[in-house]
C-alpha cells in the first residue's frame, strides 16, 4: 500500500494513494467529530449533520446529481469517533469531486426547509433501526450503562428521537464552523490518479479554505468500574438475549490487539470456544457472538448471545462465565495461530479495492499513525500468548462489566 | 486569479468497455472452471456451484437444510474437526443456498489452498447428516424464524413473494415452523445424494489463481459435470391485489408493491433496468427524491428487479412512516403513472445515464466484481458483448421509449400491495 502524506497550508491533511490498475478515482474526507463530540442533551446531532451535507453547498444546490452527472458515486458514514465521506468517479471526472467536497467544506447552504427533512428522515431511520426490529434499541440501553462520563454513553442515533426533532439551524451553523474545516479533515485522493495531479487540484480547490481549528478531541475519561452492572428489559421478543459488555482498552493502548484475538479465541465462528461448547454441544444458545467495538478511546468487548427457550437464563449466563474463565487458564498456541491466520484472510479481503484502502489509511492517520494501514498484520501476528492472556484477564471481570438480560414479556 | 467556483469542471464520460480477460477450462472430468486473475491479490475466493436450489427439492426446506449442513459432519470429520480444521487456516467456507441453484464458497490463504480442499472435498462428497446437528439446526432454525417474524420487512418479503408466484412452488413458498421441526434426515440425505454428492454445474476462482490451477483442475476430476436444468416453473400471480399482515405495536411499516416480469432472455430487460434505476434504483431516483427527500417520509425506498431462471419480479420496497403509510402508498402509484404519461426531462434523463454508465466502471472494478459479472454472462448464455451493448442502449434510449415501457411493464393495475404492520 503505497501512499505519500502532505499537508496544505489551511492545516488539511492530504494522502495521496495511487492504484494504476482502476479506472476509478476516490475520494475520501474524513472529518475530526463523531458523535462523541456531542452536547448530552443534544445528541444525535453529528449524524443528523451528515444527512444535512448533502442539501446544498455555497456555489452547488445539489450535490448529489452534480456527481451522478460525472458518473460518480457517494455515501458516507457517522460513527462515536469520526464523519466519513467517500465518492468514486471515473478516474477522468476526478475534479468533479474537488469541487463538491471543497465548497461545501467552505460553506454549506444553511436552510430550515432541509432540515426539517432530514430531520423526519432520521427519525424514520431511527424507527427502523432501533424501535421496530427485536431488541433494537439494545444499545440504548447498554450504551448508558456501561458508560457514565464518557461520551460513548449515547448511540450515533442519538438518545431519543425528541433530541433529534428539537434540533435547530442555528445549533447547524456553529456545529459546521466548528467541525468542517482544513485543519479537522483528512483528505484521501486514491485510485487511477498521480501525486502531481493531487497536489494540483487539492491547491487549486482546497488551499483557499480557511483553516479553522482542530478538534483536540479531548473527553472526559470513564472512571474505572468498580461494580457489576445489571439491567432487566422485558419486551415483545421470542428469547432472552444476554449481553455482556467489558470496558477495553482504546485502539491506540497496549494490549488493544491482543483482546481483539481474544475475542475471536472466545467468538469467531464454529470452532470458537463459546459457539462450540454453548452452541453446538451443550445447546445452551442458539447464536452466540464475541466482538470489540473498536473505538478510538477504551470501548467494549461484548459477548451476546440468544438463549434457546426452556434454558434458565442465569444458568446460561453461568455457563459463559465458566467458559471465559477456562479459555483464560487454557487457550493453547494453537487457538492464537488460528485466529490470527483469521485475521490475515480478513485484512487482506478488506484491503482489497482503492476506496477500502482509502478509508483505512484515513481513519489510522485520525487515529495518529498513519502506518498502521500496512502495519496492522504485524501487530497482530507479534501477539503472544501469555501477556494476551494476562490482558485479557484484566478486562474479563464482572466488577468490569455490564449485563443486560433482554428477555419476553411474561 | 482567483478561482470561481460557479463553473462546473468539464466532465467526458467513459463508455468504452473492454471485457476482461478470464480464463476458461475444463477438468477432465468435464466440471468448467472459470479462473480471473489478479496478481496483486493474495487471496482466493472459490465458488463451487450445483444444481441444487429449491427447484430440484421434493419437498419444502429440504434444499436449504441440506445445503446449510454441508460443514456438519462426514464420516471422517465431526462438526467440531471440520470447524477446527477450516479455522485454523484462516479459511471461511460459506454454503449459499438459492432458489435456482446452491453454492459453496470458500475464502482462503493461496498458501492454504490444498489443506482447505481436502476438507472441502469430505464435505461434498461424504456429508452424513448427523442427527445431532440436525436437531441443533431445526431448533436454531425456528428461533430465527420466531425473531424474523417480528420483523415487517420480512412480513411484508415474505407475503410478497407467495402473493406474485403463489405459495405452493419453490419461488412463493415459505418455510414455517412446522415444516421445519419435520424434516428428517433421510430426506437430507437423498437431496444430497440426488443433486450435490460427487457433482458440480461450474467453479469460479478469483484472486491469486495462477498456483491455484492445478490443484483446482486436481479437486474438479472428482466430481462429474451437471448440466443446467431448463424446467419452467408455473407460478400464478394473486388476484387480490392488496394484503394487510397485521403486527401490533409496530412504529413503523414495511410496504412492498411489485408483480412478474420479464428477465435477462427478453429483449427489453436492459431497457427495463434502466427503467428501473430512473423510478427507484439509485439515490437520485424518483421515488427517493419525492417520497424520502421532498416528503421525509422515509430513510429509504427502492425498486429492483429480481431475476430467476425462468422468471423474474419488479418489486418497490420501503419502511415507511406509520401515520403517513396511505401519503406514501398514493405517492409510489403517482410515480408509476408519471413515468407512462409524461416524458422524462433532458436533464433527469442525462444525470441518470451518465450514473449507470459510470457505474460500470465501478461494477468492473476489481476481480471478485468482474467475477460477478462474468458469472451472469456463462449463467446466462450471454454474449462478451453484452455490457458494453447495455451503454449503448442506455445512450441510445428516448423518452418516448421509456414511457412505452412503463405503460408494458409498470402499470399498477397488474401489482400487488403487502403492507406489514399497523395501517
Amino acid at each position: 500500500m503505497l501512499f505519500t502524506k502532505f499537508r496544505l497550508t489551511n492545516g488539511l491533511t492530504v494522502i495521496h494513494h495511487p492504484d494504476p490498475s482502476t479506472r476509478l478515482a476516490v475520494m475520501n474526507i474524513l472529518y475530526r467529530v463523531g458523535s462523541r463530540d456531542e452536547d448530552p442533551q443534544h445528541t444525535g446531532f453529528a449524524h443528523l449533520f451528515e444527512h444535512l451535507m448533502f442539501g446544498g453547498s455555497k456555489h452547488i444546490p445539489d450535490y448529489d446529481s452534480v456527481l451522478q452527472l460525472a458518473g460518480g458515486d457517494n455515501n458516507a458514514f457517522t460513527s462515536n469517533d469520526i464523519t466519513n465521506y467517500y465518492l468514486t468517479l471515473p478516474y477522468n471526472n476526478l475534479e468533479t469531486g474537488f469541487w463538491l467536497e471543497s465548497d461545501r467544506m467552505l460553506q454549506l447552504d444553511f436552510k430550515q426547509e432541509s432540515l426539517d427533512i432530514q430531520k423526519n428522515v432520521v427519525q424514520e431511520e431511527f424507527k427502523e433501526r432501533y424501535l421496530n426490529q427485536p431488541y433494537g434499541d439494545l444499545w440504548l440501553h447498554l450504551l448508558p450503562l456501561a458508560y457514565q462520563t464518557h461520551p460513548y454513553s449515547w448511540p450515533t442515533i442519538g438518545k431519543t428521537l425528541s433530541h433529534i426533532a428539537d434540533a435547530t439551524l442555528e445549533q447547524v451553523e456553529s456545529f459546521f464552523y466548528r467541525f468542517y474545516c482544513p485543519a479537522n479533515a483528512i483528505l484521501v485522493v486514491a485510485g487511477n490518479v498521480t501525486e502531481d495531479e493531487t497536489r494540483r487540484l487539492c491547491e487549486k480547490w482546497f488551499s483557499d479554505i480557511p483553516a479553522g481549528t482542530t478538534n483536540p478531541g479531548n473527553y472526559p475519561a470513564e472512571p474505572k468500574q468498580l461494580q457489576a452492572r445489571r439491567k432487566e428489559i422485558a419486551a415483545d421478543v421470542p428469547q432472552s438475549l444476554i449481553v455482556k459488555a467489558y470496558h477495553m482498552p482504546g485502539r491506540n493502548d497496549e494490549g488493544y490487539y491482543g483482546i481483539d484475538l481474544f475475542s475471536d479465541i472466545l467468538g469467531m465462528g464454529k470452532s470458537s470456544r463459546l459457539y462450540s461448547q454453548l452452541v453446538r454441544d451443550e445447546r445452551i444458545f442458539s447464536e452466540i457472538d464475541c466482538y470489540i467495538t473498536g473505538d478510538a478511546d477504551p470501548g467494549l468487548m461484548v459477548i451476546e448471545g440468544k438463549v434457546l427457550p426452556g434454558i434458565d437464563p442465569d444458568k446460561a449466563e453461568s455457563r459463559i462465565h465458566e467458559v471465559i474463565d477456562q479459555a483464560l487458564h487454557n487457550a493453547t498456541e494453537q487457538e492464537l495461530e488460528k485466529v490470527k491466520n483469521k485475521t490475515e484472510t480478513n485484512i487482506r479481503f478488506n484491503d482489497t479495492g482503492a476506496l477500502n484502502r482509502a478509508m483505512k489509511l484515513a481513519y489510522c492517520e485520525m487515529l495518529g499513525d498513519i502506518n498502521m494501514a500496512v502495519e496492522e498484520a504485524t501487530h497482530y501476528r507479534q501477539v503472544a500468548r501469555t501477556p494476551m492472556l494476562e490482558a485479557a484477564a484484566a478486562v474479563i471481570s464482572e466488577n468490569n462489566c455490564s449485563t443486560i438480560l433482554y428477555h419476553p414479556e411474561s | 486569479m482567483s478561482l470561481n467556483r460557479t463553473i462546473a469542471p468539464s466532465t467526458r464520460l467513459i463508455t468504452s468497455l473492454e471485457f476482461p480477460e478470464f480464463t476458461r477450462v475444463t477438468s477432465n472430468s468435464g466440471v468448467p472452471v472459470c479462473f480471473v486473475h489478479d496478481d496483486n491479490l493474495d487471496v482466493l475466493k472459490i465458488e463451487f456451484v450445483f444444481e441444487a436450489g429449491a427447484r430440484n427439492q421434493s419437498s419444502l426446506f429440504q434444499a436449504q437444510a441440506a445445503i446449510s449442513m454441508l460443514s456438519e459432519g462426514t464420516p471422517q470429520r465431526t462438526a467440531a474437526a471440520i470447524a477446527d480444521e477450516l479455522d485454523f487456516y484462516g479459511s471461511y467456507v460459506q454454503p449459499r443456498y438459492g432458489i435456482d441453484e446452491s453454492s459453496l464458497f470458500l475464502y482462503c490463504l493461496p498458501r492454504f489452498l490444498k489443506p482447505c480442499l481436502e476438507v472441502v472435498f469430505d464435505l461434498l462428497t461424504n456429508s452424513n447428516y448427523p442427527d445431532y446437528e440436525l436437531i441443533t439446526l431445526k431448533q436454531n432454525a425456528i428461533q430465527r424464524l420466531k425473531i424474523n417474524e417480528s420483523r415487517n420487512s420480512f412480513l411484508a418479503r415474505r407475503g410478497y413473494y407467495a402473493a406474485v408466484f403463489g405459495s405452493e412452488n419453490c419461488y412463493g413458498s415459505s418455510v414455517y415452523q412446522g415444516v421445519i421441526e419435520n424434516i428428517s434426515r433421510e430426506t437430507l440425505e437423498q437431496f444430497f445424494l440426488s443433486s450435490i454428492k460427487g457433482r458440480l454445474r461450474q467453479v469460479y476462482v478469483s484472486g491469486n489463481t495462477t498456483a491455484s490451477e492445478p490443484e483446482i483442475l486436481g479437486f474438479c476430476n472428482g466430481f462429474s459435470v451437471v448440466q443446467k436444468s431448463e424446467m419452467v416453473i408455473p407460478t400464478l400471480q394473486s388476484d387480490q391485489p392488496y394484503h394487510y399482515i397485521e403486527r401490533k405495536q409496530s412504529v413503523q411499516n414495511a410496504i412492498r408493491i411489485g408483480r412478474k416480469t420479464i428477465n435477462r432472455k427478453d429483449s427489453d430487460f436492459r431497457k427495463l433496468q434502466f427503467l428501473n434505476l430512473l423510478l427507484g434504483g439509485y439515490f437520485g431516483s424518483r421515488l427517493m427524491t419525492n417520497i424520502r427527500e421532498e416528503k421525509g417520509l422515509t430513510y429509504g425506498i427502492h425498486s429492483a428487479i429480481e431475476t430467476y431462471r425462468d422468471t423474474a419480479s419488479f418489486y418497490i420496497e420501503t419502511e415507511i412512516n406509520k401515520e403517513l403509510t396511505h401519503v406514501g402508498r398514493q405517492e409510489i402509484e403517482n410515480e408509476l403513472k408519471k413515468l407512462q404519461e409524461l416524458p422524462i426531462g433532458a436533464e433527469e434523463l442525462e444525470t441518470a445515464r451518465n450514473y449507470m454508465t459510470g457505474g460500470f466502471i465501478r461494477s468492473f472494478d476489481g476481480v471478485f466484481a468482474i467475477t460477478d459479472r462474468i458469472k451472469i454472462i456463462l449463467d446466462n448464455d450471454l454474449p462478451l458483448t453484452y455490457y458494453s451493448e447495455f451503454i449503448e442502449i442506455i445512450q441510445g434510449i428516448t423518452p418516448l421509449e421509456l414511457q412505452d415501457l412503463a405503460n408494458k411493464y409498470l402499470r399498477f393495475d397488474g401489482m400487488v400491495t403487502i403492507v406489514a404492520g399497523q395501517e
